[in-house]
């Protein structure tokens, strides 16, 4: 079983302090982060990500030291609030740019996607532009992209948030599936109690850069 | 009577009389010209030559100007904000003492020309130097200011599924920044296609002469209007689809979520940080700082050889005439803006826009040839500070409309109904409540005209005759008599002005 | 009442002071513009008030775009590459025969005489033997082809630009008296490849060789004079030419709207009185247009060149598009 482990992460921040000594997320069980806007959970994020320069403290997957290793070579998939698709390329390219990346042939790519885009119900908008679909559809699409480079880590920062109702149940039975079925370590960021309810194993709650209180996710 | 009414009409007669009549009468005049015979005079070779520098001269600036702002933007290191202010510093110095500068220092007898054994300035070399010099600030500030804004979800998202940073920057942000590096390359095209003084003083005529050039040589050496209507046809047209292309539309998205911006092409290697750091350096000492030095050091060798009693009718001749130019264009510009506040028909707010926009399009050769064609004959014409007055407060309009139009969106419609309802008038309205609002932006914009229109030159050459001097074509003068101590001087005299007034206008613009 | 209409008529007309416009060079502190205001003044009681432009070709534009109305009553500095041009505006009245006289025979401003010589020298490449490294083109037997074609040179040669500054046109001129058509072009074509630059005009070329940034520059045999003179520097000289050196002769032009007579005419009497004619060598550095004024010792020892004269005459039209023609033939030369 792979785990994330967080080791006294320190960021100096002018609004707060982020001060974790110990967190840690296990693969096919999503970890929820929840906390009022500006309390330091999405630079926790950064961190994990690799995108947080200034910090202190170290980070472990799978026992193996990821602290000074760059953003691009992590392994660990972010999706963000806004789904961020690139919008020169259509559903499909987008979804299959991480395949592109690690030179795999064509038809693989195209292959690997194309599952992935049936697997969240948006085969039929695979020709489609980003500003061609609805916001549930691209932030599906974006969770699409994330997955299909098997990353071991997936990383999500607000994803629900700009979502009406329905977009936003179809998309975190999606997450939790690929999750649990992928045996991926997830790690959920969000200010909604909901959010975090309906897709976390666990979940801790931040205020002013510290844990204050962590929990089981009940069903 | 309405004062929207009265605005207008004191906005559009000018405009239209000073502007729109003479550009529509040379274009008149360059259809009458074009005959065998004065087609044959065409200077074709000249024409090709302008385009060509000005297309080296954009590329390089972007590349530049594209370089730096990526470095200071992604890096920290040992005199970052020193390298921010000479790169922005530039941005207010007058060609012609760009031309001194660079003289001074990269000439046969400059500091560096001596060092490097350098043969001739003058030619291709001199010109992009000139060219660069003017325009890397441009395109710096502007991609800077771009890739603050940038919006870089897309570009951690590419990182976080292993693409390198190279493929990022490559497929992501240079697509992002697309639209500003296009807008940023055709405005140094223009400049550069544009620029007068650069080619005039740093050519070495005859081998490197711009359309600019010899439309000054058509008019002022041979006295041949046909064939100076007919250049300045042509390089109208040019201006004019550069213009087009120029289009603003950006598309930058604001950055989110509050976050402090984050590096994402900083370099990691200390050595290789050091290393593009000292070329940096290099770069701007080579360029800016050297230069500018050379010229406040030696301002001071030519102060015991100036003949002051000359030097100052000449100053006060120059301030007096730029506060007047000053004063004309925040006069127009005022009107222009409280128009488009408050005019409801948007046919008319439209063509404010447009006529305000225009002579960003014109060339000083385009709109100075217009204007001679035009008022020849008349008794304004005779005072050959009219023309200078009309083309520098032309040149400044789009900016001090542009500053005065920001602030009057600013003004909330509330306050309008308010005052209404209490029963003020629109004249009252003016007075008493827009003009206290705007009382800094009018007097940036004042404070803006005089300090372009101190260091202006192209006019103020076309239109000299008689003796009668300013501070720039004294500069001028002294230069191409190579009576350089005395042109440090006054270089270094105009240096301070204008530096001053820019500074006064940078405090302003921070307290608003 | 007419006739006080009249007589306050030339009381204002008398008042008024003349107008010269003439190049910058003939205006300032202890120049020959600065003498001549002193002398008019004392002469007739009436102020010279002269205004000085950048170039000739500047002058005689200001003066076309006024027409009727302008204020110049004589355009000093016309020199014989300008004539043509003068003649051509048609803006110019010719001066009395009388005034002629004092004209020495071989010096003249065209056949029609219109304008009154002043001063006169000799076009040459000025060098300073200190700094000049290649002295080679200085073993005699040069003629100017050579000289302009000699790769020795080695770009550190200025001339004023033909199509601003007479000086330069004058040599241009002395050009197609060598060379005419392709040779003319060959020419133009190695010589400009070879230029440091050129100048606007001549004080800007001059002070470039001053300055040291060139070996070589255009001027007059009598620039030697100036240095030996004020300077007591024999360092500055000229070559020689075996085929001749074109000479320079400045002039006055009337303008014909000028209603001034009795004012033109103490102007005219002026410039070749003795008191003018004897300050222009050590004032102008040129020669007088009389020989028999006394020459200054500096003077004396100038080699005089062979003269060439410029035969071929150019209508205004002929010289524009040649002057056009020439800005393009120094173009793709490394």
């Amino acid at each position: 079983m792979a785990e994330l482990k967080l080791k006294n992460i320190r960021v100096i921040r002018q609004r707060f302090e982020l001060n974790i000594p110990s967190l840690s997320a296990h693969s096919g069980k999503i970890l929820g982060v929840m906390g009022k806007s500006g309390c330091g959970k999405s630079t926790l994020l950064q961190v994990i990500a690799g995108f947080e320069k200034n910090m202190e403290g170290e980070i472990f997957l799978d026992e193996k030291e990821m602290t000074y290793i760059p953003a691009e070579n992590r392994k660990m998939a972010l999706v963000f609030q806004r789904p961020a698709l690139f919008s020169q390329l259509t559903v499909l390219e987008n979804v299959c740019f991480g395949l592109k990346i690690q030179h795999l042939p064509k038809n693989e790519q195209i292959a690997r996607s194309l599952f992935w885009l049936k697997r969240l119900g948006l085969e039929h908008l695979k020709d489609f532009l980003p500003h061609q679909i609805s916001g549930g559809e691209a932030q599906r699409v974006a969770l699409a992209r994330s997955v299909v480079v098997n990353f071991p880590v997936l990383l999500l920062d607000e994803p629900f948030s700009a979502l009406d109702s329905q977009s936003r149940g179809e998309s975190r039975k999606a997450v939790r599936d690929v999750v649990s079925e992928m045996g991926l370590i997830g790690v959920l960021v969000s200010h909604d109690l909901d959010d975090i309810k309906s897709v976390a194993d666990d979940y801790c709650l931040m205020e002013s850069g510290r844990i204050v209180k962590f929990e089981t996710v009940k069903y | 009577m309405n004062p929207v009414i009265v605005s207008l009409f004191v906005f559009f007669v000018p405009v239209v009389v000073f502007l729109y009549a003479p550009i529509l009468y040379l274009s008149l005049r360059a259809l009458d010209s074009f005959s065998p015979e004065t087609l044959s005079l065409v200077p074709w070779n000249v024409i090709a030559f302008t385009y060509l520098q000005a297309s080296v001269s954009a590329i390089l600036s972007l590349v530049l100007g594209l370089l730096i702002a990526l470095f200071v933007s992604e890096n920290s290191f040992w005199g970052k904000r020193a390298i921010s202010i000479f790169c922005e510093i530039v941005f207010f110095i007058p060609s012609i003492l760009v031309v001194l500068s660079l003289l001074g220092t990269w000439g046969v007898q400059g500091w560096l020309g001596r060092t490097f054994g350098i043969v001739n300035f003058l030619g291709w070399n001199g010109i992009l130097t000139g060219h660069v010099f003017l325009n890397f600030s441009l395109v710096y500030s502007n991609l800077l200011q771009a890739l603050k804004e940038l919006d870089r979800t897309e570009e951690k998202v590419a990182l976080s599924l292993g693409a390198s940073r190279w493929q990022v920057f490559r497929e992501i942000t240079l697509v992002k920044l697309k639209s500003a590096i296009l807008q940023s390359l055709l405005l140094c095209f223009f400049y550069c296609s544009s620029s007068f003084i650069i080619v005039l003083m740093l050519g070495g005529a005859p081998r490197f002469s711009s359309l600019e050039t010899a439309i000054y040589q058509a008019v002022k050496i041979d006295l041949d209007i046909s064939l100076a209507i007919l250049l300045a046809a042509i390089q109208l047209v040019v201006c004019l689809f550069l213009q087009f292309l120029r289009k603003p539309k950006r598309e930058i998205l604001m950055s989110s979520q509050g976050m402090e911006r984050q590096t994402l092409f900083d370099l990691r290697s200390q050595r290789v940080r050091i290393l593009a750091t000292l070329i940096v350096w290099v770069v701007i000492l080579g360029l800016v700082f050297l230069p500018l030095t050379h010229l406040i050091i030696s301002g001071f060798s030519g102060v015991f050889k100036l003949d002051w009693w000359e030097f100052s009718s000449v100053l006060i001749r120059s301030i007096v005439l730029s506060f007047v130019v000053g004063c004309v264009a925040t006069f127009l510009s005022l009107c222009g803006s409280y128009c488009v506040q408050h005019l409801n028909n948007s046919f008319l707010k439209q063509a404010v826009y447009f006529t305000t926009s225009l002579p960003i399009a014109l060339s000083t050769m385009v709109t100075g040839l217009a204007i001679i064609v035009t008022f020849a004959k008349t008794d304004w014409f005779r005072n050959q500070m009219f023309g200078v007055v009309c083309i520098q407060a032309l040149s400044i309009l789009p900016l001090g409309f542009r500053i005065l139009n920001e602030q009057f969106t600013k003004i909330e419609l509330e306050i309008y109904q308010t005052a209404q309802s209490l029963g003020a008038t629109q004249w009252q309205q003016l007075t008493c409540i827009e003009f206290p609002l705007l009382r800094r932006a009018i007097s940036l914009v004042l404070v803006t005209g005089v300090g372009i229109s101190l260091g202006e030159s192209s006019s103020l050459l076309l239109f000299e005759s008689q003796g009668r001097s300013t501070i720039t074509l004294l500069l001028f003068k002294m230069m191409g008599k190579y009576r350089f101590e005395e042109a440090f001087t006054v270089g270094l005299i105009l240096l301070i002005l204008t530096a001053s007034i820019f500074w006064i206008r940078e405090k302003w613009l921070n307290l608003n | 009442m007419k006739f006080l209409t009249a007589f306050l008529f030339c009381l204002s007309a008398v008042a008024e002071p003349l107008t010269v416009y003439t190049y910058d060079a003939l205006t300032g502190k202890d120049s020959l513009g600065d003498l001549l205001q002193t002398e008019f003044k004392k002469k007739t009681g009436t102020d010279l008030k002269l205004i000085p432009f950048g170039s000739l070709g500047e002058a005689l534009n200001q003066i076309v775009i006024e027409g009727e109305s302008t204020k110049a009553d004589f355009l000093l500095g016309v020199d014989n590459g300008f004539a043509r041009r003068a003649i051509e505006s048609g803006l110019f009245s010719p001066i009395a025969g009388k005034f002629f006289k004092k004209v020495d025979k071989d010096i003249n401003l065209g056949s029609e005489k219109v304008f009154l010589p002043f001063d006169y020298s000799y076009l040459a490449f000025l060098f300073n033997n200190t700094s000049l490294k290649d002295k080679s083109l200085l073993n005699g037997g040069m003629t100017l082809a050579a000289f302009m074609t000699s790769p020795r040179i080695q770009k550190k040669i200025v001339i004023p630009d033909p199509r601003t500054s007479s000086l330069g046109y004058l040599f241009f001129r002395w050009t197609t008296e060598i060379a005419s058509g392709i040779a003319l072009k060959e020419l133009w074509g190695t010589f400009l490849a070879n230029l440091f630059t050129v100048s606007p005009d001549w004080s800007g070329a001059y002070g470039m060789f001053m300055k040291g940034e060139t070996d070589w520059v255009l001027s007059y045999t009598t620039s030697r004079a100036y240095h030996l003179e004020k300077e007591k520097k024999t360092h500055y000289d000229y070559i020689l030419f075996d085929d001749g050196h074109v000479i320079q002769i400045e002039g006055l032009a009337q303008v014909k709207f000028s209603r001034k007579t009795k004012l033109n005419e103490a102007f005219i009497e002026l410039i070749v009185s003795d008191k003018i004619q004897e300050s222009i060598p050590t004032m102008q550095w040129m020669y007088p247009i009389r020989k028999s004024v006394s020459l200054p010792a500096s003077f004396s020892s100038l080699s005089i060149p062979k003269v060439r004269e410029i035969k071929t005459d150019l209508t205004e039209v002929q010289r524009k598009k040649l002057l056009r023609d020439w800005s393009g033939w120094g173009r793709g030369r490394p």
